[in-house]
């Protein structure tokens, strides 16, 4: 008997450690609705979120402050960077009754952790860049990049793109310093390209040309280097890949390549949660059936770790440090540590021994 | 006497003997060697037959060519003929296609040499081994420039060679082309037909050498020159042609295959699968059936063509499918869509789905331009608010001053020009014009693109001009104006724009969303389709029933729109119509709002259960937003 339980033992042991722990993401949880939540702040200090009336609120301490307030059912986005700086704020008022991809929408500027906004502009695609200290964002009609200081709105500038084919297509844009920005546009036979805007000649220059129209190009900065990703789309055999360049830039040709595969992956790189690391959308099935978990790319050894194993993953979101992704309507922690649900939860003292009772305990001791 | 059996006598023989073996052995094997050389045996390894024929070619060669010829010695020749070294080295050394294009009769054969299309163990042919009859009737061997050999016996024999030559050189050749009928085939026995015929073609060889030179030539500017003057689907055609002229089952694949576009051309499709795409690709506004057939063939032979053209001037989201994706979609879509809308001049995703679903279950006719194609989907909402008596559903208006009333006034009006259409804007603007301008009562608007509206031309003197830029002008930001008699009527001022309930967002205004007011104008049903057993079955089961719905675009098509932040969300209308099961993996047939109407696109149903759920979150009901719908 004894035998044949050392046997099962044994066996359980052998069984679980070929096995792959799965991954297993726990679900978000807050206090209220998460539909409502507009970002939550990686120490659960600030909370923004909206309600159905068309009102964006600002809660913290246990204090709750209206932000905005505009039309029932207005929807709003929120965006900021691991800086903290700043926050960029997008008010929609027909979200539910005009669906429009390009519809503009009010942008407005905030201070981090604060409840006064100041409206800056219309437009689409808020991105701030720098430690915070510029933001751009992005007219569809016009098709003009506007950038502006967040300290000095005075100064500013702009980049018209060169896209006539796609009226949907949105560029990718980073400022590696206030000199220089980073974007991408499309040609006239609607080939991705990478451009190099300098500030002091007003000049864009093409530094790189995707080789097929049936692929995107993305941009993002991580410890001092440009990464871009180059992904393939609708079923076309081209793959993807990761390069890094240092800036300031020399030549994008020489770029460092971090990773590549040959199927066409999602994408989405998230390059600002933390400083080693990469997150994106990698193809683990094949061309014909894919399916789609987040990895995370480690830019110093150059490895894969799989973070997700849910194989329809659509998003990666960075709230605040936090890495989310949304699936079938519910949101799950990818990387993070803030259990949500219970931050600000008031923790029982541990209860101190009454002075009169030890006392007592004592003397019967002594005795 | 020593007997002969002994040791010794024994060990003579055995060295005599073997000595000469030895010496047989020795003599005879570089002799056999060498006989087999210049003689291989039947059994032979090609490569060795190979050497053999360019040595034997090489001897020959150097033999003949001692004896160089210009065209002047051979004029009293007779009997010329190519030599049978250099025949055998054709032979060895040229692509079997083209051998078989050569062997229908000598005049065939030259045709061929003539192009360049035949090669010896030299390459290319510069020079021709010849023999021939001398005047004094003595055999012998020349060797020629090859533009005199054909110069030479072209006045002997093959004389239409010479006028086929003509036809097909550069400053003739763009004409022979528009002249020469390139036959489709709709099944295998006219297929065959088709590629015998091309085989026996005079014109063949001629067409094969332009192949071959678009193909390997290295010479840039000749490729250049040659690719501009044949259009793209004569290409593709020659291109076929001359690669399987071998081969009529080869030849003939590309246009037997299952796919949609065959379906169209043999009339088991409906023709506006196919024919907008090609209107579009061959930039006519009317297609024969020629024209139909070789887009077809076009699509098959280069699927990604699909991807970057079809939608020109008909501004959605780019780039576009692969023909054979494409293809899968529409061989069992059932949506009917006989025009050619443009959902980015529309920029109102709503309005486009509704458009597509109405002319689904109720079609009428629409003439797809570029000046009307946005006004024609507005037309379409507009009619379903009017038809409803709701008139607040269609908040577009002008606005006037109204000078009995002395304040402004606003009247409801449907951008575009519609004859027959009261509210029309032409119209409407004229009504206006005749009311409070002192307009004459006949007086007539027309539209016009601020690219073409030049004052200074006489044909802008005079009348009513409605003027804006039609590249950019959308429902929802349109810089409009009027311009009369020369003067702009700048009180007249354009507003409004709609907004309204895709999915009811409150009980109160259920009525007019635009779930119901289908509904009740058309008379369709409608139910909530909650996993992908359900959406097959309904597929399935409802002949005419697609399924509906909106959802996040992030989830929907996540290869090209990013969610950044947390409840980030782009709704997005769009339309189910068919699905198909490919290896194990079934893909839903969809067209998003932004999407080319011709152009469906294959989704997993993950991306779409995935981008509803999302949508249904932010819905004020939490309302499931994927509906079947039927009539």
């Amino acid at each position: 008997m004894a035998l044949r339980n050392s046997y099962l033992i044994i066996f359980s042991f052998l069984i679980s450690s070929f096995t792959e722990a799965r991954i297993n993401l726990p679900e978000l949880l807050t206090k209220q609705s998460v539909s409502n939540i507009r970002l939550l702040t990686k120490d659960g200090k600030f909370t923004y979120y909206q309600k159905r009336s068309g009102s964006l609120l600002f809660a913290t301490n246990y204090k709750v402050q209206e932000i905005l307030k505009s039309e029932i059912g207005t929807e709003y986005t929120i965006y900021s960077t691991s800086s903290r700086k700043k926050m960029v704020i997008l008010q929609n008022p027909n979200f539910h009754n005009f669906y429009s991809l390009r519809a503009k929408e009010k942008i407005f500027l905030l201070n981090y952790g604060e409840s006064s906004p100041s409206e800056i502009g219309l437009g689409i695609s808020p991105v701030l860049h720098l430690n915070d200290s510029w933001i751009s964002f992005f007219d569809p009609y016009t098709k003009v990049i506007s950038f502006e200081n967040t300290t000095n709105s005075s100064l500013k500038f702009s980049i018209k793109l060169n896209n006539r084919l796609n009226p949907y297509f949105v560029p990718q844009v980073v400022m590696s310093d206030d000199n220089t920005v980073y974007y991408t546009d499309l040609s006239e036979v609607g080939i991705y390209g990478v451009l190099e805007f300098k500030r002091n000649l007003s000049k864009s220059e093409i530094i790189y040309k995707a080789k097929s129209p049936m692929m995107k190009i993305e941009l993002c900065i991580n410890q001092g280097s440009l990464i871009a990703g180059e992904f393939g789309f609708h079923f076309s055999p081209i793959g993807s890949s990761v390069s890094r360049s240092l800036l300031p830039m020399k030549d994008f040709s020489k770029r460092e390549n971090l990773y590549s595969s040959q199927l066409n992956d999602l994408g989405h790189l998230v390059c600002d949660f933390d400083k080693d690391n990469i997150a994106l959308i990698q193809n683990t099935g094949t061309m014909n059936s894919p399916s789609f978990d987040i990895v995370n790319l480690n830019t110093n050894t150059k490895k894969i770790t799989p973070l997700s194993e849910m194989k329809t993953i659509s998003n990666i979101i960075n709230m605040d440090g936090t890495l989310l992704t949304q699936e079938k309507g519910k949101y799950y922690i990818v990387k993070g540590e803030t259990d949500f649900k219970n931050i600000d939860t008031l923790k029982i003292k541990a209860k101190e021994p009454d002075s009169k009772e030890s006392k007592e305990s004592e003397e019967s001791n002594d005795e | 006497m020593k007997l002969k059996t002994s040791h010794l006598f024994l060990l003579n023989q055995f060295c005599k003997n073997f000595c000469f073996l030895f010496l047989i052995f020795y003599l005879g094997c570089p002799a056999a060697k060498a006989f087999g050389e210049e003689n291989p045996g039947v059994i032979e390894s090609l490569e060795r037959l190979l050497n053999v024929e360019r040595k034997q070619f090489e001897i020959a060669k150097s033999k003949i060519q001692s004896n160089f010829k210009s065209l002047n010695n051979l004029s009293d020749s007779t009997e010329i003929k190519l030599d049978p070294q250099f025949m055998r080295s054709i032979l060895f050394h040229s692509d079997d296609r083209f051998l078989q294009l050569a062997q229908k009769d000598e005049c065939h054969f030259l045709s061929v040499l003539e192009n360049n299309l035949l090669k010896t163990s030299d390459g290319d042919i510069e020079n021709v081994l010849i023999n021939f009859k001398n005047k004094l009737s003595v055999n012998e061997n020349a060797s020629l420039p090859i533009q005199d050999f054909f110069d030479l016996i072209y006045k002997k024999k093959c004389l239409n060679n010479h006028e086929y030559s003509t036809l097909f050189n550069i400053s003739n050749f763009q004409k022979t082309i528009a002249g020469i009928k390139f036959q489709v085939p709709s099944n295998l026995s006219e297929c065959e037909s088709i590629h015998k015929n091309w085989l026996d073609n005079s014109y063949t060889p001629y067409l094969c050498q332009v192949q071959q030179i678009l193909r390997k030539s290295k010479k840039q500017k000749l490729k250049d020159l040659y690719s501009e003057k044949i259009p793209s689907l004569q290409k593709t055609y020659i291109d076929n042609l001359c690669t399987n002229i071998n081969s009529p089952q080869r030849f003939c694949e590309i246009y037997l295959k299952n796919d949609v576009w065959n379906k169209v051309i043999n009339g088991e499709a409906p023709p506006y699968k196919l024919s907008y795409k090609c209107q579009n690709m061959l930039g006519k506004t009317e297609l024969t059936a020629n024209d139909l057939k070789t887009c077809a063939a076009k699509l098959n032979s280069d699927p990604s063509i699909c991807e970057l053209k079809g939608n020109k001037n008909f501004q959605s989201d780019f780039p576009l499918q692969n023909c054979e994706k494409i293809s899968d979609s529409l061989l069992k879509s059932k949506l009917v869509t006989n025009y050619h809308d443009c959902p980015g001049r529309v920029d109102n995703e709503s309005i486009t789905n509704i458009h597509r679903l109405i002319n689904h279950f109720s079609p009428r006719k629409i003439n797809s331009t570029v000046e009307n194609c946005a006004s024609e989907a507005n037309y379409t909402f507009a009619r379903l608010n009017f038809d409803l008596k709701h008139e607040e559903g269609w908040p577009l208006k002008v606005c006037y001053l109204d000078r009995v009333k002395g304040k402004e006034d606003c009247i409801p009006y449907i951008p575009g020009s519609r004859p027959e259409e009261p509210l029309s804007e032409d119209q409407v603007i004229a009504k206006i014009l005749y009311q409070q301008k002192g307009a004459a009562a006949k007086t007539k608007c027309r539209i016009v693109d601020s690219k073409n509206y030049n004052p200074l031309r006489s044909e802008f003197k005079f009348g009513c001009f409605i003027v804006y830029d039609f590249e950019t002008c959308t429902t929802l930001s349109c810089s409009k104006k009027v311009i009369w008699e020369e003067k702009s009527m700048a009180d007249i001022k354009f507003i409004g724009s709609p907004t309204f309930d895709y999915f009811p967002t409150a009980f109160l205004n259920e009525r007019y969303s635009f779930l119901n007011m289908i509904n009740e104008v058309y008379g369709t049903q409608g139910r909530p389709i909650k996993n992908l057993t359900d959406l097959k079955f309904y597929l399935d089961k409802i002949p005419n029933g697609i399924i509906h719905g909106v959802g996040c675009v992030e989830d929907l098509i996540p290869e090209e729109f990013q969610r950044n932040v947390i409840n980030q969300c782009h709704p997005m209308p769009f339309i189910i119509d068919a699905y198909i099961v490919k290896n194990g993996e079934t893909w839903i047939s969809l067209r998003a709002a932004i999407d080319d109407i011709h152009t469906p696109r294959l989704v997993q149903w993950q991306n779409i259960y995935n981008s509803v759920s999302a949508h249904s979150e932010l819905h004020p009901l939490k309302t499931w937003t994927l509906y079947g719908i039927k009539k």
